[in-house]
């Protein structure tokens, strides 16, 4: 017996180790964290950031942060409205957060709209509309009452999940190991956070991993997805199914939604993000998208009229002055996009009047070459520093 | 709690640490007892419906073994055989037989207010009964001595490896095992873990994969393609069998870690060239169960031909019916019982080639013999297709789908991958088929043979899906 359990452990010996160094990995590097602890670090450690490697899915935690941070002024929507960012919104940025990420369907904003608790209902929601949740072919890939239950603490499955995720990715599994002996300095939760320097901050808006290029010439527009958007909308596939109208159901639901918030007396604000040219072209051009897009850049904004709120249709970068250098990929703008869009939004004095001294902020962004690292042709991120809680946003504390 | 869950790794664990030092009364207690926690997790009062059929089968063991008078032990053996079919009739198949008069009478214009019952299932009722039956069979006919120690007996029944999925071992072969004190076999037990490491490999990556790519056909019939639907069936006909004979490979090495033997249940059945081949190489523990207590008592073969030929019917239209309570299993049995029937015409020696190496000796088989394996499992499908159609008029429908979409258009699949699961499988028992257990490596030297286990559970950890796949059998 002694004999066959020593050939027993010996045999266990290397898949056991693995799966401890791998446990360790996991939990060293943050990635299987609790929300809680999540934000007890990010709050502790306010520029650290949080992404993880293993699944791209953000509705625990940012409906835990909205909880947390009972915001005033709510950006919600899915990854393309992410770039928002506290210190964009004058003096009310510390009641300022992002959930992007959070909503992926019209479901979703829906459910979030009933499910929120009323004494945590923002005063202000701006909210992004993708193309594809009025696409009826496009069924919504999360439940958002399942996926925000998620996160207290991570299952078993999240484990094997995870160090399968570090076999299969060799490289990093090497180094993290060596960071977790080594005892690195903690800037960053979650995998992704780690390696790739980009992630959320606590304020919920996503600080991109790219880097400004130093040269004026590199500046030139590169579709970071995979597959490239203009392929799948080319192809026909993903979120670009051809269809020939906007669903009436689904434009219902969005109908439903702001009215709900009309009920709840929260001002929205509407946005449609934007598409690279080619994208935008390949819309406007292939016959099996074309009537589908003009029905959505005609109906989206009408709705959102209807109901009395602003909205901004920034689906072509031209629309607010910028091109294709602002879009880090063929759907997502970088900050500097999203801060010509609320410069845009400003123009309407309701949403002045809701974000106070937000325009002076974005003024001084642009005007300051040293404050904003690039020119506004550009895709870069604005260096800047969360603001102090309470404290008014100027002169190089913000933008 | 399942064998692939980690739940049940731990109990196993537990008991294995407790069971090797104690004496042969402790480890049959021990046994017991690790028996009602087992199948108990599922349902407390499963377990005790359990303990009721069953403890009657121990005393109608204790009356049957001093009753002399042949009419009244026959009278005790009624009791056992109807608490037990008695129960099993209830809870599997009372709802059936009540849809089943309802709609044979609505034929004819009646419709007579039926009952059906929402009862649950109790968990291996089909199995631990006919385990059961077997004791107060072999009692009866006097092949066996009554158990008087009651903890013997029921280790006997609540022996948790084979409690819920067999294999179904005829009491005279496995009571005895549980008489004197196990000993720790160095010899076996490597061979019990590699068994294992099989059973989880071929259960949670192959059939847990495979689930998946039938699921999808089988359940939207009437938008997939007669080309899918073949596909779908082919995947099911290995999903059933790496499934079941996982779920086996894991209880024969579980029990062969506590000293206990149980029967071979499939050996290599998709290798057999024959159907009567196939019925001596799939489920053998329950086949010998219908030979042994319905085929022999029926007469056998010693009958007049045209009663052998309703004997052997009769036989699988009650494997069928073992199944479950569907139509759809009845014509499963049936239709295996006519293909019986005509390869037993055609090619009367075909079923003696079930204890011989599968699909001949040579490692490349010869034309006729990948023909016939061929057209075996071809049938088998046909058949398959039945099993696993939530209807008789769906399997029809599936049948009548693939034929004209084979016979007009190109072939054309999706879940592709399935195929690569398939190959491997089918590729190591091919090579390892002289062996019970395909990870029989005794043959390559150390650093080789821990090579490949490691690539085994390497893969199990890679590949297995995280959700929970229910093994198809316990539904029996």
């Amino acid at each position: 017996m002694r004999r066959f359990l020593t050939h027993l452990a010996a045999f266990s010996a290397l898949p056991g180790l693995l799966l401890l160094l791998g446990e360790a990995v996991l939990q060293g590097s943050g990635e299987v964290w609790p929300t809680d602890r999540v934000f007890a670090f990010q709050r502790s450690h306010p520029d650290a950031l949080y992404l993880r490697g293993i699944d791209q899915s953000f509705y625990a935690y940012k409906y835990r942060g909205i909880l947390e941070k009972h915001p005033s002024i709510l950006v919600a929507g899915s990854s393309r409205t992410m770039k928002f960012r506290a210190s964009m919104f004058g003096a009310r940025a510390n009641a300022f957060y992002n959930a992007s990420g959070m909503l992926n369907s019209l479901n979703d904003a829906r459910d979030f709209c009933l499910l929120l608790p009323a004494w945590r209902t923002p005063e202000v929601v701006l909210l992004g509309v993708d193309l594809w949740w009025l696409n009826e072919h496009v069924l919504p890939a999360f439940r958002f009452e399942s996926e925000i239950s998620k996160g207290v603490g991570a299952s078993f499955d999240e484990h094997i999940i995870g160090i399968r995720w570090l076999l299969t990715h060799p490289m990093i599994f090497g180094s993290e190991t060596i960071a977790l002996i080594g005892g690195s300095d903690r800037t960053a939760i979650g995998i992704s956070a780690r390696q790739r320097g980009g992630g959320f901050r606590l304020d919920g808006s996503f600080k991109s991993p790219l880097h400004p290029p130093h040269a004026d010439r590199d500046w030139v527009f590169v579709d970071r997805e995979m597959p490239p958007i203009i392929d799948r909308v080319k192809y026909a596939f993903g979120n670009f199914p051809p269809t020939d109208r906007v669903s009436p159901e689904r434009l219902a639901q969005l109908d439903f939604v702001l009215a709900e918030y009309e009920k709840k007396h929260v001002f929205v604000i509407g946005y449609l993000p934007p598409f690279s040219s080619a994208v935008v072209r390949a819309l406007e051009s292939d016959r099996r998208h074309a009537p589908f897009w003009s029905d959505f850049r005609r109906r989206v904004p009408a709705l959102f009229r209807a109901h009395g709120f602003p909205v901004i249709d920034a689906s072509e970068t031209a629309t607010i002055g910028m091109d294709d250098r602002a879009m880090s990929d063929g759907f997502h703008a970088e900050e500097t996009f999203q801060v010509h869009v609320l410069k845009a939004l400003l123009r309407d004095g309701r949403v002045q009047t809701v974000f106070p001294g937000a325009e002076a902020v974005l003024d001084r962004a642009l005007a300051s070459p040293s404050r904003l690292r690039v020119t506004t042709r550009s895709w870069s991120e604005f260096d800047v520093q969360e603001p102090e809680p309470h404290s008014t946003i100027s002169g190089s504390a913000a933008l | 709690m399942v064998f692939t869950s980690l739940t049940f790794i731990v109990f196993y664990v537990i008991v294995f640490a407790l069971y090797w030092p104690l004496g042969k009364v402790g480890q049959n207690r021990l046994i017991v007892l690790s028996g009602l926690v087992f199948y108990g997790s599922w349902d407390w009062r499963f377990a005790v419906l359990l303990l009721c059929t069953t403890g009657v089968d121990f005393g109608v063991g204790l009356v049957l073994e001093k009753e002399e008078d042949e009419r009244k032990r026959r009278a005790w053996l009624l009791l056992s055989l109807v608490t037990n079919l008695g129960a099993l009739a209830f809870f599997k198949y009372f709802n059936f037989f009540s849809d089943s008069f309802a709609r044979f009478s609505a034929l004819f214009g009646l419709h007579p207010s039926t009952a059906t019952l929402s009862v649950v299932l109790p968990m291996g009722i089909s199995f631990y009964t006919f385990q059961a039956l077997s004791y107060t069979i072999d009692v009866y006919r006097r092949e066996l001595d009554a158990v008087h120690d009651p903890v013997r007996y029921f280790g006997f029944i609540l022996f948790f490896p084979h409690l819920v999925a067999g294999p179904i071992v005829r009491a005279r072969n496995l009571l005895g095992q549980f008489t004197g004190r196990r000993m720790f076999n160095l010899e076996t037990a490597p061979d019990a873990l590699r068994q294992i490491l099989w059973g989880f490999f071929i259960k949670v990556v192959i059939a847990d994969n495979l689930a998946e790519v039938v699921a999808q056909s089988y359940d939207h019939i009437g938008s997939t393609s007669g080309w899918q639907l073949l596909y779908a069936t082919v995947c099911f006909a290995i999903q059933i069998y790496c499934d079941f004979a996982g779920y086996t490979h894991i209880a024969i090495g579980s029990a062969r870690l506590l000293g206990i033997e149980l029967m071979r249940n499939f050996a290599y059945p998709y290798f057999s060239r024959s159907i009567p081949e196939f019925w001596g190489r799939w489920h053998i523990s329950l086949s010998t169960w219908f030979r042994h207590y319905l085929y022999v008592p029926l007469g056998g073969n010693r009958v007049t031909h045209r009663r052998w030929l309703l004997n052997i019917l009769l036989v699988f239209l009650v494997s069928g019916f073992w199944h479950g309570a569907n139509w759809t299993f009845i014509v499963w049995g049936l239709l295996h019982g006519v293909l019986y029937l005509v390869y037993s015409r055609a090619w009367p020696d075909s079923q003696r080639l079930a204890v011989q190496t599968p699909g001949g000796t040579s490692f490349v088989p010869s034309i006729s013999s990948l023909l016939q394996i061929a057209m075996t499992f071809f049938l088998t499908c046909v058949a398959w297709v039945f099993f696993r159609a939530p209807s008789v008029t769906d399997g029809l429908v599936i049948l009548r789908k693939i034929v004209s979409d084979v016979v007009t258009t190109a072939p054309r699949f999706t879940y592709k991958h399935a195929a690569l699961w398939i190959v491997l499988l089918l590729g190591i028992e091919w090579i390892q088929r002289r062996h019970a257990n395909p990870l029989h490596l005794e043959r390559f030297p150390r650093p080789v043979r821990w090579s490949l286990y490691y690539a085994f559970a390497t893969t199990i950890f890679m590949f297995a899906p995280l959700h929970y796949t229910p093994f198809i059998y316990f539904q029996f």
